[in-house]
């Protein structure tokens, strides 16, 4: 933490301070009171609130690479519904914003290098020009979009890849650990990858890998028809971005055991928990859930479970800002207390996490082959969304839109005894969709209600 | 008889064009073969080219790494901070000079990606793998480089000696860029040193421009001025002489000397080893920057070898395959011995280098497939407009540079179709061009036999009216003559005498007008295929002696004597008309011919119901090349006009006739003279 912020101090002192913020940050612990003379772990949600944008042209130029995977089994309606939903994508840029188009198949072709948007309909003409046929080299494809991105490679922007796959990587590296390893390189260069699985026949775990580990989103899409849609969202949501590489720091003193971070990958070197977001989007409520052990403490002392210093970019001044904040608790032998201390909004955002968790879970089972139990996970996570769902009034909409997805993969399992079955993939895929969902508290392409969404 | 000429012409055509096609065929497979090889050197130098570019992108990776690598302060957030914020690190470590882990080490705390790295590793690093590397770089160095890249199955330790020159002569380069853009190229010493100071870490602000990366080096600028001084005549000798010149000081040019006159550098090694080492002592605790102007190779020739061990710092890249294969550590030695290692990120570097290769829209010349294959074979990025069908060879295969030696540069192209194409077109444009040329040819001789055909037939055919014409009168003449030659017979009177010597010369020259006639309608009812046998019970010799006889007369005006040997036999089925037609032209060649032979010999006998004629005689005979032909319609010896007169269709119809009647005549082998035998097969009825 000294280093990082003694990095970020040089910058502030030549933004000078105070200027609009961009993110609120809020560390609250799931008690404020607990309970005493006991050994216990605690939950502490760290949220950031994205500031609304406020004109879409004050917006913070983007940056993207469009990689069209184009191999054999995108052809027809696939390739044409991708195409249409690119230029539309497209149409939404203005003569600011940088994009470049890569397809590949066996091979790899930057239809439009990284160009200044001011002649779209010729970027336009090109992508209608695409053709499907060959294998996928989806490896070389994200680097290549990669690359056209860094060309501008620029703090000021929001660089970003958008992958649409149909179809496995069997060209080049194709391993979800080596695409999440490129995701987690480009990450750090502040380069986004967003993966959009189209149809039943794309890795959803290189997908998802690749997105989360870079901080961009994943989503199925089951029908070529929905494509439009959800590149629309995608768009706009690299348009509304108002903070990015969000590095925090989380320090927990000495006797206080990190056990475990939900939400976003997070290195835990010692008492210092360092993770970064990709970015947080206008109205966003983006939070990661830290889970301490607590040794047993004498009642009525107060304590200081972590202090949280975050640094990122501002979108809007192109400086950078930081926060800081900090989750006390106290300590009270009587029950009631603890439990009236309950922070239900952070509770309820530490609960669709761990409902992820499970979800997780049950995708292990289900690659295990082993139906019964995957069930069982599902069944008992809808029965702890539910249950959530009732206490926590102000989250019932989310919470049981969370169970009501954990239900419809359940569904898609009802009666199917192997999980090659296709039923089975899509309630893979789907699972996949929700873990990315809920971790990276996506916004757009979902009919759920999210928190902080539009 | 029409069969021959178009079997002739087609050995015109057939054999000229088997012989040309076969040349050609040799011409084409030469040509392919040269093409092929040529196609082969221009992929070659594809590759090598790609080969290069390859390399460029592992010398800007080295510069970027001994940056990363010469971390000044080696505590451990500080390296966690690296690990953190690098694209292309995967994982910092820190060995002590003993080889055990300095950093990441398992008695700390470890986050995640330090548990999974040390899992990964465990056996470099408990089998000491890139610690031996490391000092044999160091006890041997240059040795193992001069075989090419070590690349020894499982692990192999690339030694930078090659690298660092390179790196050297890029940094070199620099620096002349930046002279040339200063437009002063007669800059201060002390500036030169200073823009020196810069090339490094401003090539490395390049790269980290081209790979993105948001800092620039940051390293802080004192020491390095302190430690840069002494590699500048270093850096700037040899290839840029002026530059040379200006940098290198008096008393550091006086100071050379010639210790080893065989190695091009070792004499600046040595200076710089010389002015080198205080200043590393000195420096010692400044920091990294100096390891930019170190070199790995110093001092194994020079002279004190004891000060060299303390400027023992080099760095370079070390391979070990764990997980999915091929892993990159770059190290670095430090002078207290302790190795600075960076692992770098597989997923990444790989990415980068697919970045560095060309895209599809690159190829634009020959349709070709260029594929980056792993160790294991598998391609890992392929760009170019050919689809190699399954299983095919490529045109040519190379090893990349140091460090990836165990992956392969590999050119699929489709040379055997574009080689037919080459090879065909001469190949069948030779073919071609021979082919319509003997098809002229032959063209040319029918159309010139056709001709010749039908002219002799219109003769022919003319001949063949008039005689039919001349017929009647001739009969009438002769049998008037007949009638008065025997008139004269009953005078005895001596005035009868010349008249009738007279008439015999009428009579004869009658007959050899009639046989003329014959020839001509017999000819032409050949060709209408109208001939008639009329086989009659005759006794030959009678008959044969009475045909000679008809020509006695004029035989004895040639002074040619008749030998007659003729067989008294059984009588014979045959055809009177075509025995005296047949033994007609052949005495009458005789007559007209052979009268310098001075002889005729007439044999005949029956044999098996045949009856053979021989006639031969003493004259010139017929030259060989000509013997073939002389049964040819219209072929005639000679086409002297003083030569004897004749329709050229004598022979030709005395064979027909003897051929349909079941025999032949031929002509045979005799040492001088003619030898003509006529057989004829005796009828059954």
């Amino acid at each position: 933490m000294k280093i990082g912020l003694s990095l970020m101090s040089c910058l502030l002192l030549v933004s000078g301070v105070s200027h609009a913020s961009q993110l609120t940050l809020d560390v609250s612990p799931v008690n404020n009171t607990l309970k005493a003379d006991t050994k216990q772990s605690v939950w502490i949600r760290v949220g950031l609130k994205g500031n609304k944008q406020e004109t879409n042209r004050k917006r913070a130029a983007a940056n993207v690479a469009i990689v069209l995977d184009k191999s054999g089994s995108m052809n027809g309606d696939k390739m044409n519904q991708a195409k249409s939903a690119a230029i539309d994508a497209v149409r939404l840029l203005n003569k600011d914003d940088i994009v470049s188009v890569v397809t590949y198949d066996s091979t790899v072709n930057v239809v439009v290098p990284a160009t200044k948007l001011s002649d779209p309909q010729s970027v336009i003409a090109k992508i209608r020009s695409i053709e499907a046929k060959g294998n996928t080299a989806l490896f070389a494809g994200v680097s290549k979009g990669a690359a056209e991105v860094r060309k501008f490679l620029d703090r000021k922007r929001v660089n970003r890849v958008i992958l649409l796959s149909d179809g496995l990587a069997n060209v080049g590296p194709s391993s979800p650990g080596e695409l999440g390893n490129l995701g987690k390189s480009l990450q750090k260069e502040n380069i986004s990858v967003s993966t959009l699985g189209l149809g039943l026949g794309y890795n959803e775990d290189l997908m998802l890998k690749l997105a989360s580990s870079s901080g961009g989103n994943h989503r199925f899409i089951e029908k070529a028809s929905e494509l439009a849609d959800i590149f629309r969202d995608e768009f706009n949501d690299v348009l509304s971005v108002v903070a990015q590489e969000i590095d925090i720091y989380i320090d927990v003193p000495a006797g206080i055991r990190p056990v475990r971070v939900l939400g976003n990958e997070a290195d835990i070197n010692g008492q210092q928990i360092v993770t970064r977001l990709a970015q947080v989007y206008s109205e966003q409520e983006r939070y990661v859930a830290v889970q301490v052990e607590i040794p047993a403490t004498e009642e009525a002392s107060k304590l200081t479970l972590a202090t949280v210093g975050v640094t990122y970019a501002n979108m809007k001044t192109h400086k950078s800002d930081k926060l800081s904040g900090a989750a006390k608790v106290r300590f009270s032998s009587d029950g009631k207390q603890v439990k009236d201390s309950v922070n239900r909004s952070a509770l309820a955002d530490v609960v669709s996490l761990v409902s992820s968790e499970n979800n997780k879970l049950a995708t292990r089972y289900l690659d295990l082959g082993n139906l019964e139990a995957c069930r069982q996970v599902l069944r008992d996570n809808v029965t702890y969304l539910n249950a959530n769902a009732t206490n926590l009034p102000a989250d019932k909409d989310r919470l049981t839109a969370l169970a009501t997805q954990n239900f419809v993969q359940l569904k898609d399992l009802e009666g199917v005894v192997s999980n090659k079955d296709e039923r089975a993939n899509r309630s893979r895929k789907n699972q996949r969709g929700y873990q990315s969902l809920v971790d990276q508290q996506q916004r757009g392409g979902t009919k759920l209600p999210v928190k902080g969404g539009k | 008889m029409k069969i021959r000429p178009f079997i002739l012409i087609g050995l015109i055509i057939v054999l000229p064009l088997a012989a040309l096609t076969w040349a050609a065929i040799q011409l084409a497979e030469n040509e392919q073969l040269l093409v092929r090889q040529h196609y082969q050197e221009l992929m070659e130098d594809g590759l090598n080219q790609v080969n290069g570019d390859v390399e460029e992108y592992f010398e800007s990776l080295a510069r970027d790494m001994e940056e990363i690598t010469c971390v000044e302060d080696l505590n451990k957030s500080r390296l966690r901070e690296i690990n953190r914020r690098e694209p292309l690190v995967l994982q910092v470590f820190v060995l002590n000079p003993s080889g055990t882990l300095f950093y990441p080490n398992e008695t700390d705390l470890l986050n995640n990606n330090e548990q999974d790295f040390l899992t990964q590793t465990r056996k470099m690093f408990d089998g000491q793998d890139l610690l031996t590397a490391v000092n044999l770089t160091l006890n041997a160095p240059g040795k193992q480089f001069s075989n090419g890249p070590s690349y020894n199955g499982n692990t192999g330790a690339l030694l930078p000696k090659q690298l660092v020159n390179q790196r050297r002569i890029v940094a070199q380069r620099d620096i002349l860029n930046q002279q040339n853009t200063d437009g002063d190229p007669f800059r201060p010493v002390p500036q030169i040193q200073e823009q020196q100071i810069q090339s490094p870490s401003q090539s490395a602000d390049n790269t980290a421009n081209r790979t993105g990366r948001s800092q620039a080096a940051n390293q802080p600028p004192e020491p390095a001025q302190q430690t840069s001084r002494a590699p500048n005549p270093q850096q700037s000798r040899g290839r840029y002489p002026k530059l040379n010149r200006r940098s290198r000081g008096p008393s550091q040019a006086a100071n050379r000397g010639g210790e080893n006159p065989n190695d091009g550098n070792s004499e600046a090694f040595d200076q710089q080893v010389e002015t080198k080492v205080p200043e590393v002592q000195q420096a010692a605790g400044t920091g990294g920057q100096q390891l930019y102007q170190s070199f790995p190779d110093v001092g194994v020739n020079s002279a004190n070898n004891n000060t060299i061990h303390t400027i023992h710092e080099t760095s370079g890249w070390f391979v070990w395959y764990w997980e999915r294969g091929l892993n990159l550590i770059y190290w670095q030695r430090r002078p207290d011995g302790k190795i600075v290692g960076c692992a770098l990120e597989r997923s990444r570097w790989i990415s980068d280098l697919i970045v560095s290769l060309p895209d599809q829209n690159s190829d634009k010349n020959i349709p070709t497939r260029i594929s980056l294959l792993d160790t294991k074979g598998n391609p890992v990025y392929q760009w170019g407009a050919y689809t190699p069908k399954k299983k095919e060879e490529p045109v040519c295969d190379v090893h990349l540079a140091v460090p990836l030696a165990s992956w392969r540069l590999q050119c699929f192209a489709p040379i055997d179709t574009m080689m037919a194409d080459t090879g065909q077109s001469s190949w069948l444009g030779l073919f071609t061009a021979i082919g319509v040329a003997c098809v002229a040819l032959a063209t040319f001789g029918v159309r010139e036999f056709a001709r010749d055909m039908k002219e002799a037939s219109k003769q022919v055919s003319f001949v063949n009216q008039v005689s039919h014409e001349l017929k009647t009168p001739l009969t009438n003449i002769r049998m008037y003559a007949e009638l008065l030659d025997r008139d004269l017979d009953g005078i005895v009177e001596e005035s009868a005498t010349a008249p009738k010597r007279r008439l015999e010369v009428i009579l004869s020259e009658g007959q050899r007008l009639s046989r003329l006639i014959g020839n001509v309608l017999t000819f032409a009812r050949q060709q209408r295929k109208t001939l008639q046998l009329q086989a009659q019970q005759i006794d030959p010799g009678q008959q044969i002696k009475k045909i000679i006889d008809r020509f006695r007369p004029a035989l004895t005006d040639q002074q040619i004597s008749v030998e007659m040997d003729l067989a008294e036999g059984p009588l014979i089925n045959i055809d009177p008309d075509f025995l005296e037609q047949i033994l007609g032209n052949l005495v009458s060649n005789v007559e007209k011919y052979a009268g310098s032979g001075g002889m005729l010999s007439v044999t005949s006998r029956i044999e098996s119901n045949q009856l053979i004629v021989d006639v031969v005689d003493a004259g010139p005979g017929i030259p060989s090349a000509k013997r073939a032909f002389v049964f040819e319609p219209f072929s005639r010896l000679s086409n002297d006009v003083s030569y004897a007169a004749g329709t050229g269709i004598g022979l030709p119809i005395a064979r027909e006739l003897a051929r349909l009647h079941g025999g032949d005549v031929q002509l045979l082998d005799s040492e001088s003279g003619c030898w003509f035998r006529a057989t004829l097969k005796g009828t059954d009825s």
